[in-house]
This record gives structure tokens, C-alpha cells and sequence, in this order.
């Protein structure tokens, strides 16, 4: 593998295990939800979820070992996906009856799936074309997309906000970054699948999609750094911007 | 919480102005929506410049008297109201502006 493309993989398993980690411990100052379900969404979908599962692949000369690395890799990041779900629901859309219903179902696919690796006690992916395995990155993808266009629209509100005085620069340019490594993500993903479905190879095994995969995860990264640990110069440079 | 306060106001603007119900509180609406403002979760704060720098332009447009005073008064009414009734910072205006730290 061209080394070039483990760039973008580092980036985000890098990025989201610094965001994750700082948004937890945001958290225990605030014991306010959304910044839990931002974390366990960041963490479990990135470094823990991914990393457990990369982990499976790179260890399937140990069956045992890599087969517990899928199921933590599964769990993680279906607790991630559901967690992000629940965020996007309970931030954005509290009083919809259809986000709620949403939710729901996307908590009852998620443990639909994961009942059934339990009950089969086989967490590896079983090939290409796995419906289990497209279900879930589906839900993945899905997620992802509706909590980027959520912050999108946010962010087209803020912006009006804030030429009149109305909103911070800083947050506003955050529903902006978060909409964007949101959907990069997501779009990412989402590209993979569509690609296993197509071609009928494991998306891993697909060059193209691969390092499609990297680039997309390179500058999801940047963006949710730049939302969530935004480095002071880049507040300068938000800030400057809104006062001319 | 908003709503009942976006309701407040397009009585009292329909109060002291010549508008409708239904023309009240679409001249609201309209000005909340080029505001960026959710009627729904808006504050006090919000209906209070949308009150201040939008409003007097869309009731002079539909001819009413007086815009500016009668924006004013109720840009004052809404901070009023809003004073008694703050929200508890779950917009995701505030939850945004909290996760940056």
C-alpha cells in the first residue's frame, strides 16, 4: 500500500481519539448529554471502532484474538453510530416524532445485528456482499449524512445570525466544520459500500475505494480538529473574517 | 418555551398594529426566517433584534404608522418577557458553543 494513504487513516484515527477523549472530558464538567453522545459518537465510530476492526484484519492468524477485535470494533462502533443518531434527534429535531421514530429503528437494526453475531459467536466479516456488514455501514452512512446536513442547515440559520450581530463567529464556523467531517465521513463510507455492492469485493480490497477512503478520512479530520480544537490562530483568522 | 413567547409578541403586535392574526404573525415569521431565527427556539434575545432590525422595514413596507416606535415597544415587551423565562441553554446554538470547550 502506497504509504501516502496511511496518511488519511492516521489523520482521523488520530484527530477523533483527541476529540473524543477532549469531548469526554468535557462531559464530566458538564454532565450535559449532547457532549457524551458527541464523544461516544466520535470515539466509536474512529479510533475504537475502526482501530478494533483494522486490528481484525491485520490479526487473522490469531482467529481468537481477531474475532474479539471485530465484536469490539462492532460494538463500539454501533454504540457510536446510535449514539450520533441519538444526538442528531435529541439536538436538532426533540420534539419530531419521526426523528424519535428514526432513532428507534436505528437502535433496533443495530442490535438486531449485533444479537446476531452474539448468537453465532462469529464477528469476522464473512466475505464480500455480507448483508450484515452492508446493513450496518448503511446505518453508518445514513447517520453521518443526516447529522451533516443537519449542522449545514444550522449553519445557513448562523450565518444570518451573525451578520446581525446575533451569533459568535467561532461557533458559527463550528456548525460549519462539523456539517463538513460529518459528511466527508459519511460520504467516504457511503462510497465504499456502494462500491462493494457494484463491484462485489470487500471495499478494503479495492484500491480505488481505498484511497478514496483515505482522502475523504484526511479531511474529515481536518474539519472536526478545526470544530472542536480549533488552534488559536485559526480563531484569529474566524474572527478577523466576521469583523470585515 | 419560544413558541408561547413568539406567540406573545404577534398578540401584541397584532395589538397595536392594524395587522391580522394571520398577517401578524406571518410578518413575524418572515422576519424570523431572514433572521436565521427558529421561532420555535428562539430567545428573548433573538426576537428582540429581529424586533429592532428587521421588523420596522417589513411593517413600513405594509404600510403600517410608526413602524420603528411600534417595534420598539415591543422589542422591550419581549425583553421583558424574556427576563422571566431565560431558556436552559439546549438550543444547539448553546450545545454547540459549549463543545468547543
Amino acid at each position: 500500500m502506497n504509504p501516502l494513504i496511511l496518511i488519511g487513516f492516521a489523520a482521523f484515527f488520530v484527530v477523533a481519539l483527541i476529540v473524543g477523549v477532549r469531548l469526554l472530558l468535557l462531559w464530566r464538567r458538564t454532565r450535559q448529554l449532547p457532549e457524551l453522545l458527541m464523544a461516544i459518537g466520535v470515539l466509536g465510530i474512529g479510533p475504537v471502532g475502526f482501530g478494533c476492526m483494522l486490528t481484525g484484519v491485520l490479526t487473522t492468524s490469531n482467529p481468537g484474538f481477531s474475532n474479539a477485535s471485530f465484536a469490539l470494533g462492532m460494538i463500539a462502533s454501533a454504540s457510536g453510530v446510535l449514539a450520533k443518531c441519538v444526538f442528531n434527534w435529541t439536538v436538532y429535531r426533540r420534539s419530531s416524532i419521526f426523528a424519535m421514530t428514526v432513532t428507534v429503528a436505528v437502535a433496533a437494526t443495530l442490535l438486531g445485528l449485533l444479537g446476531l453475531h452474539v448468537m453465532n459467536g462469529q464477528w469476522a466479516p464473512s466475505g464480500a456482499m455480507a448483508w450484515d456488514s452492508l446493513a450496518r455501514s448503511s446505518t453508518q452512512v445514513a447517520c453521518l449524512l443526516w447529522g451533516s446536513t443537519e449542522s449545514m442547515l444550522y449553519w445557513s440559520k448562523m450565518k444570518k445570525r451573525q451578520k446581525l450581530g446575533m451569533a459568535d463567529a467561532v461557533i458559527v464556523d463550528r456548525f460549519l466544520m462539523w456539517g463538513l467531517g460529518a459528511g466527508f465521513a459519511g460520504f467516504g463510507t457511503g462510497l465504499g459500500v456502494v462500491a462493494e455492492i457494484i463491484i462485489g469485493v470487500p471495499s478494503l480490497q479495492i484500491p480505488w475505494v481505498v484511497s478514496s477512503s483515505s482522502f475523504f478520512g484526511f479531511v474529515a479530520a481536518v474539519a472536526i480538529y478545526l470544530a472542536f480544537v480549533p488552534p488559536a490562530r485559526y480563531i484569529a483568522f474566524i474572527r478577523g473574517r466576521a469583523r470585515a | 418555551m419560544a413558541d408561547s413567547l413568539f406567540e406573545k409578541i404577534a398578540e401584541a403586535l397584532e395589538a397595536s398594529t392594524s395587522l391580522s392574526r394571520l398577517e401578524a404573525r406571518g410578518t413575524l415569521r418572515l422576519a424570523c426566517k431572514e433572521a436565521g431565527v427558529d421561532t420555535k427556539n428562539a430567545s428573548a434575545h433573538h426576537f428582540e433584534v429581529v424586533l429592532q432590525k428587521l421588523m420596522p422595514n417589513e411593517l413600513e413596507a405594509r404600510g403600517i404608522p410608526d413602524a420603528a416606535g411600534v417595534c420598539e415597544t415591543l422589542a422591550t415587551a419581549a425583553r421583558e418577557l424574556g427576563a422571566a423565562s431565560e431558556s436552559g441553554g439546549d438550543s444547539p446554538e448553546d450545545i454547540f458553543g459549549r463543545l468547543g470547550g
